[in-house]
């Protein structure tokens, strides 16, 4: 059950000059959009130019600014300049829309009273008799109102006068989604007035179904049924119900999308639609192998997103990386493993080969005869004990007391077979490098070092301090 | 194909797409039909005629310069050209530089995922198995320690199940780790390998230990290393080396 604390509430305020210009299909557009940002959306009723968000539960979204954000940009994305306010109730986050010079205004959790005591009356909805009795006397703010006794406020204003008393104080039960079952993730929009053609749902469809595949990504999971529940606002007010199920369970919204405009183009709703919600009654696990038999396979982006969730949270952005040439000086910069980070996995699950599952090579082509070296470089240089000979050559190396230290072999992170001892060494150098004179500076000379038994790696010599690092070794 | 071949096949496509949208399975080709992946290295695809196979575990150990890296980058390479592959490198110490394509970055095809610590090493059978749970990777190369053998079990569970190729790539493995595959690199040859302007050619071997339906034997590789003129490669990099002092 929800509880007031955690309720956060966004409103959505269009300009007045888009009142004219929105008919039922830009309006039913916006909400597909603002969809993209908050689970439920709904219009305000009798403010034809004002929607309310659920902005609850978005921590880990970013919280409140971050919501307001996206909102903000997904009305833009429809072609409208709006104002957000977010907050605990529907009467501060309108008053919060109201605020001058800010596109968008938190009120930060447990602080709509304090924030509503010194705004204006105007932002309350109360009658213009009222008002104007109240400005009289000398009573202009909500702060003003609220500080008054509420058997005063009874006894000279009526029902009226104490509605509005409890709102300047924050006090407001209204909340205009519908509690959602905890068990099925669902999404919904209002639409206001109700459209008689299905054309505007199909912007309104897609942006529904993105929420669930977001409330069930969650859990790792992708739909396996969808249920498209259509509010009827006809002679007799009612629900029909669309069932839709795909081949198998996918997290892919064109498909989702385009099997629910199949079902209402083949069953047509039996009324104007007064509003739509989606529910995800069956999921399944969240697989990326999603193929269609007249494409080539590629895999889901929304269910590989789900399925690989847990990874990003532990290993960050790098989960998905990518090497990249940089250009820099040293080895260890010259070229990057950049983290693309789960924003990545839609441009990669394009680059599926066209030649998929067909083997590139399949006549009985004896291919080369050699295998080109590979550096393998420690996460971090580790010093290491080198006896230096004419020109200050590497005439000897010893790895050895360094090797359970800092090369990390108790961790497993370096673990084989490093040459034992001190050797003499083969070696070839020196490159010498310098750079990075912006900032510390250095120098350094590299050594390709070979052991008597083949072992090959970099070494090299920091100029500043003399001391000798292994860099890595080749593989 | 025939007009009325065509339309037939349009007409079904259309009744698919309308009872189930576009998310049609098609049926899974037959083991036959879906071989492993060759390297494009001689001794290797000698030694694995059919390639690294799918459905199973192979494992690769080897020491340090025994070409055991550079086989793999020879895997991923040819195994980018058909499939999505993904590499964990677990121990973070690939280079990226040998991972480069001409193009400047890595094979768009192919995921490395890495730990943002060296000391969370031992995660990489774990996001192995994240991975191949996906069923989304045609390859699938755990680089870093061999996982112990409960959860080296259960990789091989999901290789099968997903008919992905596991290639666990680690320097050394205890003989009764079970692999369906198992490729042993060991470096070779007597003398110097290493010459003037550090370019470096030794032999080396490697040993199919394990494999049903491979050939057994040792098969030699020569290990080449050319290092270019500047360590750092990038063409676009202006050379400002200068003499270290002291």
């Amino acid at each position: 059950m929800e509880t007031s604390a955690a309720r956060r509430i966004a409103c959505i305020r269009l300009p007045a000059s888009a009142e004219e210009t929105f008919d039922a299909g830009a309006r039913a557009a916006l909400a597909g959009a603002l969809l993209r940002a908050a689970p439920r959306v709904t219009p305000v009723r009798g403010h034809p130019r004002a929607l309310w968000a659920d902005a609850g539960g978005m921590e880990r979204r970013g919280g409140d600014a971050a919501v307001a954000r996206a909102l903000l940009a997904a009305a833009r994305e429809a072609g409208v300049h709006a104002r957000v306010g977010v907050a605990g109730t529907c009467i501060a986050a309108a008053a919060a829309t109201r605020e001058p010079g800010t596109p968008f205004r938190v009120v930060s959790p447990g602080a709509d009273a304090a924030y509503l005591r010194r705004r204006s009356l105007a932002v309350l909805p109360v009658s213009p008799q009222l008002r104007e009795t109240l400005r009289l006397l000398g009573i202009t703010t909500c702060g003003a109102l609220a500080a008054l006794t509420p058997a005063d406020v009874e006894l000279r204003f009526g029902k009226d006068g104490v509605a509005a008393w409890r709102l300047a104080r924050a006090d407001d039960p209204r909340w205009p989604f519908r509690p959602a079952d905890p068990g099925t993730p669902s999404a919904e929009a209002e639409l206001e007035p109700p459209v008689d053609s299905t054309e505007p749902l199909r912007f309104l469809v897609p942006g529904l179904i993105d929420a669930v595949c977001r409330q069930l990504a969650e859990r790792q999971r992708i739909p396996a049924a969808l249920r498209m529940v259509l509010t009827i606002d006809g002679v007799v007010r009612g629900e029909e119900v669309r069932d839709v199920r795909p081949a198998r369970p996918t997290a892919e919204p064109r498909v989702l999308a385009d099997l629910c405009r199949r079902v209402l183009e083949n069953q047509p709703p039996n009324g104007p639609v007064a509003g739509v919600r989606i529910e995800a009654p069956e999921d399944g696990v969240a697989r990326a192998d999603q193929l269609d038999a007249f494409r080539t396979p590629a895999p889901d982006p929304g269910a590989l997103h789900a399925a690989l969730l847990p990874v990003f949270a532990r290993w960050g952005e790098g989960a998905l990386s990518t090497a990249a040439h940089h250009g820099a000086h040293l080895p260890g910069e010259h070229a990057a493993w950049d983290p693309l980070g789960s924003g990545g996995i839609a441009a990669f699950t394009h680059a599926q080969p066209p030649g998929s599952d067909v083997p590139a090579d399949e006549g009985p082509e004896l291919g080369r005869g050699y295998l080109d070296l590979c550096l393998r470089r420690l996460p971090e240089p580790a010093p290491v004990q080198v006896r230096e000979g004419e020109g200050r050559r590497p005439a000897a190396v010893e790895l050895q007391p360094l090797r359970t230290a800092s090369l990390g072999a108790e961790t497993g992170v370096v673990k084989g077979s490093f040459p034992p001892g001190l050797w003499k060494t083969r070696c070839e150098g020196p490159e010498r490098i310098s750079g990075a004179w912006w900032a510390a500076g250095n120098a350094r000379e590299y050594w390709r070092v070979e052991a008597p038994d083949g072992w090959l790696g970099l070494l090299f010599r920091d100029a500043a301090s003399g001391r000798w690092y292994l860099e890595g070794w080749y593989d | 194909m025939s007009t009325a071949a065509a339309h037939d096949l349009n007409k079904l496509k259309q009744e698919l797409e309308k009872r189930f949208g576009s998310a049609v399975r098609p049926l899974h080709a037959t083991e036959e039909q879906r071989p492993g992946f060759r390297t494009g290295v001689r001794a290797l695809d000698q030694l694995l005629p059919a390639g690294v196979p799918r459905g199973a575990l192979s494992l690769w150990t080897g020491e340090e310069t025994s070409g055991r890296t550079a086989a793999v980058r020879a895997l991923v390479e040819a195994a980018t050209k058909q499939t999505l592959a993904a590499l964990v490198d677990a121990t973070r110490t690939l280079d990226p530089a040998a991972w480069c394509g001409p193009h400047g970055h890595s094979a768009p095809g192919l995921w490395v995922a890495r730990p943002p610590t060296p000391a969370q090493v031992m995660e990489g059978a774990w996001v192995a198995e994240a991975l191949l749970r996906t069923g989304a990777f045609g390859l699938v190369v755990l680089d870093g320690p061999a996982p112990d053998p409960t959860e080296a079990h259960r990789l091989r569970a999901l290789a099968r199940e997903t008919d992905t190729a596991l290639l666990v790539s680690t320097p050394d493995a205890s003989p009764g780790w079970k692999a369906d595959v198992r490729l042993e690199f060991r470096r070779g040859g007597q003398g110097a390998g290493l010459s003037t302007g550090g370019r470096y050619r030794r032999g080396a071997g490697v040993r199919l230990a394990r494999g049903t339906g491979a050939r057994t034997g040792e098969r030699m590789v020569e290990l080449v290393h050319r290092p270019h003129s500047l360590l750092n490669t990038a063409p676009w990099t202006a050379d400002r080396r200068a003499a270290a002092r002291r």
